[in-house]
């Protein structure tokens, strides 16, 4: 809180360095005690940490076949899960390096069937390229802890990049349907076992395929240099998320409109930003009192610090204020915006977690704008990265809200008030928004924006079927 | 040696069952048959024109029968399982050589089983299910019986029919250990009319140890025997259980403590179709309506064989008669011929109507294949399909 504490505590930078330097092992319970002390907090850095950690796991754990990665990942996701039950993007990303892992497992038994695309790297060969991969892959995190310094690696082009790192994932995701996924389908009960042992239930997903599974697990060493591979396209995703989003903006956003927004989002940020690029338009921003009021004043007047938290992440320290864009900002306090309203054509929101039915966690208050906009017809649209789009359902909404700081609410000096409310103040960080209130959602996957029946669709082409449950 | 190929074509004409075609061949024809056996069996296509007469193989099996004694008979059966059981005893009775006519002979004793029912919904998914696994067994049947003939053809789909039912079958306690989350210690579940679903979600739940009060609302028609039992299949396992009838179901909720774990609906259904709307039966869309008004979610258990292939474009009674289902609740009386309808006459008039629930009221279908969102119905439907 206090801001000469800021650079003691340790933090996703700390964690950087503990991760280059010490063992897994410890790099793993030190992972899991800053989530548990709320010093990795927020979806974008949970997301961006666990990735790191798995790549690691990906990297060091000794014989490499799937099986053995897949188990692996999911005890030490399990750990991470655990210690940090209120943020689902680090399932979500545990889940995303299951799959990526799933997949090349299919593709290397596809390849080793259908010739032999997989199998002129010799076992040697393929060891020294994943030798060969570590040093790299230690550099390649590293755009991450600097910042702007190490940036012109990872972001000289976000658009070629876009390019090049999409079509593998979206060709990866379009070869499960057939796979594993189809066994769970409803087709399951019309197509007998016999039939799918023979091999004949996938004609036209792997032509020509007449072996069986012959390829056993242990053969399959170039497996590893594909995960990481994955899994580093899933760090470039998770930076590249917002400006991929911001490119839906122009079609989102038109002239002379009023666009109510709420608490302090860089994604929001971006994505307003990008409109301004073309449209002038207005803003309508509610401060979101007590927990981030401070920071959405840092973002409207640009005087966001970057030195102020050493964590920030390499896109994050740098932002434009929306007024700088000739962009017309109108802040309001909280308790104004059912009164404002009315005069809005639409409200854009960040997330704190989408799941899969389409309700969502968000910053606490947002329930309170989302309904006014449903009061007065006001579409609402939440842009949510794929890193925070959860598969899970929401048994139990109210666990998923955590609760913070109460002193924010009533300071602890006020005696007076805190003895006549003794146990009533809470302060909770997050709302629940139930399922049907939002309209549309965009995502940095490739349909962009869902409206939110069929977000459905988009969560689970995230994700494995197996990989649900963790 | 002429006389042995006639013979031999003539058989096969016969077999084929195209009387009327081949009443309409001449001697020339015939000739021609002789000419160009090929040029005949292809030009007899599997789609005859649609029956007038029956052109498949007559049979002197009683589906309709067959159909009720297995619904009378086990209480644990479906109808679209019982359908399908019903198709595969057809199959395993009638002597049939060649595809085009199995499948014609099941599109024709599909039909006249949907056409016995008040509510052929139902019925239709398992029909169209089982035709729909025939067709793709025969596309993809395995690489031994690929040039074998159809009697080992015939045998194994039988054999393999049987797997299909039991694969059915296992979908209640799929479903039950899908609902298992959302039944929370001391919540309540409201639940209306039989359903065999719920009643097994809510025995597996009892059997995991969660205490949850249950409230059944009972029908305007009264007590069932099937819902005597299963509600006291409830009390069996110490489930609190409270009945009340449709129109208390207001009052009883907001009788519910209001720091109790938030209190949901589950129930079941006759049919999914592919809007994600429910065939149930009636007042079950007056529950919904005030599901929705007080926010209580309402979930769907089914099993995922219940959805039907077919797009309603409303949800009133003109939709309903589309699918084929003959009901009819307004039936206005003068008054002098007869006395004001009793309460017996009521429950004999409504006891086996359905009707459509729309699927903006429904929060969730619980399925054997997770939790969906009336939504993704029909993509279900659509991985079915092709």
């Amino acid at each position: 809180m206090a801001p000469s504490t800021a650079s003691l505590t340790p933090g996703l930078t700390t964690f950087q360095k503990v991760l280059s330097t010490e063992p897994l092992d410890s790099s793993i319970a030190f992972l899991v005690s800053l989530l548990k002390r709320r010093q990795i907090k927020g979806s974008k850095r949970c997301a961006v940490a666990t990735t790191l950690l798995l790549l690691r796991t990906v990297e060091l754990t000794k014989q490499a076949d799937s099986e053995r990665l897949i188990q692996r990942v999911s005890e030490v996701g399990k750990k991470l899960i655990n210690a940090a039950p209120h943020e689902p993007a680090v399932g979500n990303i545990v889940r995303r390096v299951l799959g990526i892992i799933r997949d090349e497992d299919e593709d290397d038994q596809a390849g080793t069937r259908t010739g032999d695309d997989g199998t002129p790297t010799s076992e040697a060969g393929s060891d020294s390229v994943a030798s060969l991969e570590q040093p790299q892959s230690r550099g390649g995190m590293h755009p991450i802890a600097n910042g702007l310094s190490a940036r012109p690696d990872a972001s000289a082009s976000p658009s070629p990049q876009r390019g090049t790192s999409r079509p593998p994932l979206m060709s990866s995701h379009t070869g499960v349907p057939g796979g594993p996924r189809a066994v769970t389908s409803m087709f399951s009960i019309i197509s007998h076992p016999t039939m799918r042992s023979s091999g004949v239930d996938s004609p036209t997903h792997r032509s020509g395929s007449g072996t069986p599974q012959m390829t056993a697990s242990g053969i399959l060493s170039n497996l590893r240099p594909e995960v990481i591979k994955g899994v580093k396209e899933i760090i470039d995703e998770i930076n590249a998320a917002d400006d991929e989003i911001s490119a839906a903006a122009l079609e989102q956003i038109h002239p002379q409109e009023t666009i109510i927004t709420y608490s302090s989002s860089l994604t929001v940020q971006r994505f307003l930003l990008k409109a301004a690029s073309k449209r002038k338009f207005t803003v309508v921003h509610a401060e979101s009192y007590p927990n981030n009021h401070l920071k959405t004043h840092a973002l409207l007047t640009g005087t966001h610090d970057p030195t102020e938290d050493e964590d920030s992440l390499p896109n994050d320290s740098f932002s434009k204020p929306l007024t700088s864009a000739g962009i017309s900002v109108i802040m309001i306090p909280d308790s104004a915006v059912f009164a404002v309203m009315s005069r809005a054509t639409k409200v854009v929101l960040d997330a704190h977690a989408v799941l899969t039915d389409g309700s969502l966690v968000a910053a606490s208050g947002s329930k309170a704008v989302i309904k006014a906009a449903r009061f007065h017809r006001v579409p609402v649209l939440v842009v949510a990265p794929t890193y925070k789009l959860s598969p899970s359902y929401p048994y139990d909404p109210y666990k998923m809200i955590e609760y913070g700081d109460a002193g924010k609410v009533v300071p602890f000096q006020d005696s007076e008030l805190r003895m006549g409310v003794e146990t009533g103040v809470r302060n909770p960080l997050y709302d629940f928004v139930e399922a049907g209130d939002v309209d549309l959602f965009v995502t940095n996957q490739v349909p962009a924006v869902v409206s939110a029946g069929y977000l459905y669709r988009v969560v689970r082409e995230q994700y494995h079927d197996e990989d649900l449950q963790l | 040696m002429e006389t042995v190929t006639w013979r031999l074509v003539w058989d096969s004409i016969l077999q084929g069952l195209f009387l009327r075609r081949a009443k309409a061949l001449t001697s020339q024809t015939i000739s021609n048959i002789f000419l160009s056996p090929p040029a005949s069996s292809l030009s007899t296509p599997p789609s005859t024109p649609k029956p007038i007469s029956d052109p498949s193989p007559s049979t002197d099996f009683d589906i309709v029968a067959f159909y009720n004694d297995l619904i009378n008979s086990d209480a644990t059966m479906t109808p679209p399982i019982a359908a399908i059981e019903s198709l595969i005893s057809l199959l395993a009775n009638t002597p049939l050589t060649t595809i085009s006519e199995t499948l014609a002979l099941l599109s024709t004793h599909s039909s006249k089983l949907l056409a016995s029912q008040r509510n052929p919904i139902p019925l239709s998914a398992g029909t169209e299910l089982f035709q729909r696994y025939l067709v793709s067994s025969f596309q993809q049947r395995p690489s031994s019986l690929a040039n074998s003939d159809f009697t080992t053809l015939r045998h194994h789909i039988l054999s393999n029919s049987s797997l299909f039912v039991k694969r059915a079958n296992e979908a209640r306690p799929k479903i039950a250990h899908h609902a298992l989350p959302f039944i929370k210690d001391d919540s309540t579940i409201i639940t209306y009319g039989y359903s065999r679903a719920v009643q097994a979600l809510l025995t597996h739940a009892a059997e995991c140890n969660r205490f949850f009060n249950v409230i059944y609302v009972l029908p305007a028609t009264g007590l069932t025997e099937r819902l005597a039992k299963s509600i006291a299949a409830l009390s069996e396992l110490s489930i609190p259980t409270a009945t009340i009838s449709l129109q208390a179901l207001t009052y009883a909720l907001a009788s519910l403590a209001p720091s109790a774990p938030p209190p949901q609906f589950i129930v079941g259904a006759t049919a999914v179709l592919e809007n994600g709307s429910i065939v149930t039966e009636l007042g079950m869309h007056q529950l919904a309506l005030i599901a929705k008004s007080v926010s209580i979610p309402l979930h769907v258990a089914v099993e995922s064989y219940k959805f039907v292939r077919n797009f309603p474009l409303g949800y009133g009674p003109s939709d309903l008669a589309r699918l084929g289902v003959k009901q009819d609740v307004l039936r206005f009386e003068d008054g002098v011929s007869h006395s004001p309808s009793s309460q017996a006459d009521i429950s004999s008039t409504e006891g086996g109507m359905v009707e459509i629930t729309q699927p903006n009221l429904i929060s969730a279908l619980i399925t054997e294949n997770g939790i969906m969102t009336p939504n993704a119905v029909s993509e279900e439907l659509i991985k079915l399909w092709f």
